[in-house]
């Protein structure tokens, strides 16, 4: 049976997170990434993650990067990597974009709907980690959902043509953005996406990149291929 | 050549909304899926869909819809963009599809017990 994933919940009340729980997993998703803020101690990361382990569901700690230039980004990263099990950028400009993509430390990639930054074929060319497309922004439009439609459509043509792994994830702010994988899914068909790359987009490309880390995390790790055994 | 029947899916819809207490009917629900509809799709995609809502429960906050076997991604697609209903803030989604209203009807009865067995209208 697939095993549905929603990479970016963004909820902030602690209430919130907790009614949260019980609806994801009346939704039918397995694993949930839960965005927390750069100072979150590891203890409390650690609490959410029991109380939704009794959900059944699988909590990933997250934390979203804004970054204005190339040394924050990179400073930020290296302080952060070994504390998070995903790590975002949100690419205000096509420098970012460029470094954040060639960076093996940075998981998803997204672009902010102020059109600072636009995913182009010759970052998704050198683009390590995923796309990520955040529902959110056309659940809740800012501007024309046909102008926030007509950039998802672009940015999943170029990820499809450079073979770029796509993340569909909702983005939630608070409970009533949370959406249900199938219908996740059949948003993203929306963006000319086939069916069961919809599919994938919502299961097994964010389980790869959660399993993937978590193997990077393990203390056992030291490199690629590489591990310590006992 | 025979003429080939027309397929139909049977939805049950699950109906969050702020306000424990707000009043929902039958009405407002049924315009909001047909707006989403027709705003997404335009007209053509609204006669395709060939939606109907048949059951609506006030009380327990579910209704049953009935659509085209060929239209069930674009309906999907429609519900998940309704923020709204009745000027509150409002989830709905999809907890189960089937191809019988009896399949369907099973998933109400099912539906209702677990409500029960958890004393919540949610």
């Amino acid at each position: 049976m697939r095993k549905y994933c929603d990479l970016h919940l963004k909820l902030e009340n602690e209430k919130e997170i907790f009614e949260a729980a019980k609806l994801i997993k009346e939704m039918g998703f397995k694993v949930v990434g839960l965005t927390f803020q750069p100072t979150t101690s590891i203890i409390k990361i650690k609490e959410f993650k029991k109380f939704f382990q009794e959900f059944n569901i699988d909590l990933a700690s997250r934390v979203d990067l804004k970054p204005k230039n190339k040394i924050e980004l990179l400073s930020t990263l290296k302080k952060l990597r070994r504390k998070f099990e995903i790590i975002s950028v949100e690419c205000d400009s096509n420098k970012i974009a460029v470094i954040a993509a060639r960076d093996r430390r940075v998981d998803l990639i997204s672009f902010p709907l102020n059109f600072k930054a636009k995913f182009t074929h010759s970052i998704a060319h050198v683009l390590i980690g995923a796309l990520e497309i955040n529902l959110v922004d056309l659940i809740m439009p800012k501007t024309s959902r046909t102008v926030i439609l007509n950039k998802f459509i672009h940015e999943a043509f170029i990820a499809k043509f450079n073979k770029v792994p796509i993340v569909i994830s909702s983005g939630a702010t608070n409970l009533f953005l949370i959406r249900a994988p199938r219908e996740m899914a059949a948003i993203s068909l929306l963006f000319k996406l086939e069916p069961l790359e919809a599919l994938n987009s919502v299961s097994t490309i964010p389980l790869s990149i959660v399993e993937r880390n978590r193997i990077k995390l393990n203390r056992f790790y030291i490199g690629e291929g590489i591990k310590i055994v006992e | 050549m025979p003429l080939k029947r027309e397929s139909f899916r049977y939805l049950l819809l699950k109906i969050i909304t702020k306000n424990i207490n707000a009043e929902l009917n039958r009405e407002k629900l049924q315009s909001a899926l047909l707006n989403s509809i027709l705003n997404l799709f335009g007209e053509t995609g609204l006669v395709e869909s060939k939606f109907k809502l048949l059951i609506f429960n006030k009380e327990k906050k579910f209704a049953v819809v009935k659509c085209a076997k060929n239209f069930i991604n674009n309906f999907r697609a429609a519900v998940a963009l309704i923020t709204n209903l009745n000027n509150e803030e409002a989830l709905i989604f999809i907890a189960k599809v089937s191809g019988t209203i009896k399949g369907i009807k099973k998933a109400v009865l099912s539906f209702q017990s677990f409500n029960k067995k958890n004393g919540s209208n949610q």
